[in-house]
């Protein structure tokens, strides 16, 4: 356990009907590590992260989260995890500081550390003002701030990011980066998707680039440019993802 | 604005829902939509069946067909004051709603074409009643009639206009209301308005219904003199002037009539098309601006003894440590206690839905009335009656509504490390303190209102606690199975395919607990030592059977997540 991995996804196959979503992608996600998972619309990258997260099927592959097989022990793989899904899941009628204490209880996190973590993260995301109110009057990104802090409440060792700065405002993003930044510090592991290369250049200290569900590269940002003609990974975003967009 | 393009659009939309498009499409479509159709067709079966059946038993030789022209025309202005009642908010909730609303609005278009489009948006959302009602009901006249060709091929019309004429002056006045109300309570507003109008109807046939069958003579004729009676005054209703089209009235009435049905729905449109043009604008804006409104209490908790809220210190502690210690004895909240804090914030505050359930369980309670004027019943038998009505309803009042109430928080049944038993343990849990609690008001109010005895207070229990504990289950599992996590209105929190099955539920179980009570009342033959058991041992199991369906069904993420 201690020395498994944040993440393992070892050929991860998955369907949805006859279009081949993900495509045998292997990865992995060190301790200490954020990595960064690139790709162009329709690429996988949802689907690779619901089905990390338990909310698809694992159909052919395999996935372990910190050591925790997710198709043998999946509540402890589930455990273990923390996921920002790329639309919030959140309970219109209760309020930030209400669903937090919700999700702790579902994580089995004890009320006095859930209150620690939760008050934590709301004056950290400057969520305080909103705490009280209903998320139905919420804006967007006050809506993604509060599913950050749900995911991230229970510390767990792997926090999957899908799309995570939607609507966040500058300092919201500097926040999140910096929480990024601590836990990996930590030795805590971080997938987060992105369309935002700038953002995964300076974040991440690897990233994955998957096209039509199939790995296309995968490294630190300095490894993919080195070697190439390209300038920037947008650049060698570009050149790996430059054929024609999926159909779905 | 291109007619024919929205259109197909429109068309390309509805066969994407019901069939699927693409690999990914084909393979999430859930198949919700198919069997809502099916059960729908079985429901319009059923209706024509019967009111075939009493056409036919009405139309004796020498009955005039003023008589049979009446009760098509009750049964189309039923079917009128159902899409006006139930479905109008779905239609307004379309109207004003809809996620493609801010397209359309940033499109070259005048608020006529808007609302001209979303009409037709809302055409299969509030078309329910004619479909179940109008156009069994048309179908068995026309048959009985022997109505002629050009009947037929009218009858589509016809009920396009009967449609416009309630959804067109109910858009204009709710359009016009809106202009002076918070825009984002018309969802709630309507829904109450829906619920009222159900409860005054539901009372209404609970006195009236009952007396007319208790009066002397022969049922049938009494039907007949009564649609006799009001068939002057129904001549004068849409759902009259329709049925003096097919139903072979004469020439100079048919003209009147298709005149008067014509002039009624084309004013209707016209209403709701003059109101758009002034107040659907501003209507839009508003229904997207947030309304501040406060929880009940802050959830700001004390942190623990001895820590302060100088939050930097704090967080530098965190960062350096996974788990920092609590001051305190760790405490974990169980999962019941959760799941129930949390639905009953959302029960309490979705106002429109508690005040749902508690009259609805006011017209539970009250349904076993409806036997009174026809048999004398005992106390003790008339409070079991009542409390098993309201145990039965509360299943789908309550439990149907607890997975489709959480939306798309649903999706943390799956992503929680929680076993799905526990999660279905705990829905019970939930559902059923509530629906308990409304049992039990009702049980005290009754049981001291009828001067039970300890006796008599048992009996009644060892009935309505196993017929509870089953009603819930078998609501959840409706719910589950049949949920609609993006209802509008919340008598409608189940697809119609749902409701058709928990109504059919809710029947089952009546029919059970009541056939059940009345053998243990008569007490005889060689099984009666068995019958005070019976329904604790059938609750359990069948229950049992149903907690293991809807665990499996959050087990294998069965519950569509929008």
């Amino acid at each position: 356990m201690e020395s498994a991995p944040p993440l393992r996804i070892e050929s991860l196959t998955h369907r949805y009907g006859d279009l081949l979503a993900v495509d045998d992608l292997s990865l992995e996600v060190g301790a200490g590590e954020i990595v960064g998972f690139l790709g162009p619309n329709g690429a996988g990258k949802t689907t690779t992260l619901r089905v990390c997260a338990g909310l698809l099927a694992l159909e052919k592959g395999r996935v372990t989260i910190a050591g925790a097989d997710l198709a043998a022990t999946p509540l402890l793989a589930r455990a273990r995890l923390g996921l920002v899904p790329d639309e919030p899941f959140l309970y219109e009628r209760l309020t930030p500081a209400e669903f937090l204490e919700f999700v702790a209880a579902l994580y089995d996190v004890p009320e006095s550390l859930a209150a620690l973590r939760s008050s934590e993260l709301i004056e950290r995301f400057e969520l305080v003002a909103a705490a009280g109110e209903l998320i139905e009057t919420c804006s967007r990104g006050m809506r993604q701030k509060v599913s950050i802090a749900a995911a991230l409440l229970h510390d767990p060792p792997l926090a999957l990011l899908d799309e995570p700065l939607t609507g966040l405002d500058p300092r919201a993003v500097r926040a999140l980066k910096d929480l990024l930044r601590e836990r990996a510090a930590r030795g805590l592991g971080v997938l987060v998707s992105t369309h935002l290369l700038e953002v995964a250049e300076r974040l991440c200290d690897r990233v994955v680039i998957i096209h039509r569900g199939k790995k296309r590269a995968a490294g630190t940002p300095a490894a993919l440019l080195a070697g190439r003609a390209e300038a920037t990974l947008e650049d060698v975003f570009l050149a790996l993802t430059g054929d024609a967009e999926p159909a779905s | 604005m291109n007619a024919r393009g929205v259109l197909r659009g429109r068309a390309r939309a509805l066969r994407n829902a019901l069939f699927g498009r693409g690999a990914k499409r084909a393979a999430l479509r859930p198949r919700g939509p198919l069997y809502s159709l099916a059960l729908v067709a079985v429901a319009a079966w059923i209706v024509h069946s019967g009111f075939a059946a009493l056409l036919a038993a009405l139309a004796r030789p020498g009955a005039p067909p003023a008589v049979l022209r009446a009760a098509l025309a009750l049964a189309l202005d039923v079917a009128l004051a159902g899409v006006l009642l139930f479905d109008l908010e779905s239609a307004v909730s379309t109207l004003i709603l809809d996620r493609d609303l801010d397209l359309l609005r940033a499109a070259p278009l005048p608020p006529r074409s808007i609302l001209a489009i979303k009409l037709l948006d809302a055409l299969p959302r509030a078309a329910a009643p004619l479909v179940v009602v109008a156009l069994p009901a048309l179908i068995a006249a026309a048959q009985t009639l022997q109505a002629p060709a050009a009947a037929w091929l009218a009858a589509p019309v016809v009920l396009a206009l009967l449609w416009a004429i309630p959804l067109g002056a109910g858009t204009a006045l709710a359009l016009a209301w809106l202009a002076r109300v918070p825009a984002r309570r018309v969802r709630e507003s309507l829904g109450l308005v829906s619920t009222l109008a159900f409860a005054a109807l539901w009372l209404t046939n609970l006195f009236v219904l009952p007396r007319i069958a208790a009066e002397e003579g022969e049922p049938l004729e009494r039907v007949r003199a009564l649609l006799a009676a009001a068939a002057p005054a129904l001549a004068r209703t849409p759902g009259g002037w329709a049925a003096a089209l097919l139903g072979g009235a004469p020439a100079g009435e048919i003209a009147r009539s298709a005149g008067a049905l014509a002039a009624a729905a084309a004013a209707s449109v016209a209403l709701a098309a003059l109101v758009a043009s002034r107040h659907l604008t501003g209507v839009l804006a508003a229904a997207r601006t947030p309304v501040a409104r406060p929880a009940r209490r802050r959830a700001k908790r004390p942190l623990p003894a001895g820590s302060d809220r100088t939050l930097p210190a704090r967080s530098l502690r965190s960062a350096n440590s996974a788990h920092p210690l609590p001051t305190r004895p760790a405490r974990r909240v169980p999962l019941f206690i959760a799941v129930m804090r949390r639905d009953r914030r959302l029960f309490v505050r979705d106002w429109t839905v508690l005040g749902d359930v508690l009259t609805a369980a006011l017209l539970w309670t009250c349904l076993p009335l409806l036997a009174l004027p026809l048999r004398p019943l005992r106390s003790p038998w008339l409070v079991r009656a009542m409390l098993l009505a309201l145990a039965v309803g509360l299943g789908y009042e309550i439990a149907a509504r607890a997975f489709p109430l959480e939306r798309r928080g649903a999706a943390w049944m799956r992503l929680a490390p929680v076993r799905a038993r526990s999660w279905a343990a705990a829905r019970f849990a939930s559902a059923g303190a509530l629906a308990l609690a409304l049992v039990g008001v009702a049980g005290a109010s009754l049981g001291l209102a009828a001067r039970l005895g300890a006796e008599e207070w048992l009996a009644t229990l060892a009935a309505v606690i196993p017929a509870l504990a089953l009603s819930v289950t078998l609501g959840l599992w409706t719910g589950a199975a049949f949920g609609d996590p993006t209802w509008t209105n919340p008598r409608a929190v189940l697809t119609l395919g749902g409701r058709l099955v928990a109504a059919a539920l809710v029947v089952a179980q009546m029919t059970g607990w009541l056939v059940l009570t009345a053998a243990e009342e008569s007490g005889s033959g060689s099984y009666a030592w068995l019958l005070p058991w019976l329904p604790g041992l059938a609750a359990i199991g069948l229950s049992a059977v149903a907690v293991g369906a809807v665990a499996r069904r959050i087990n294998r993420g069965g519950y569509a997540i929008p």
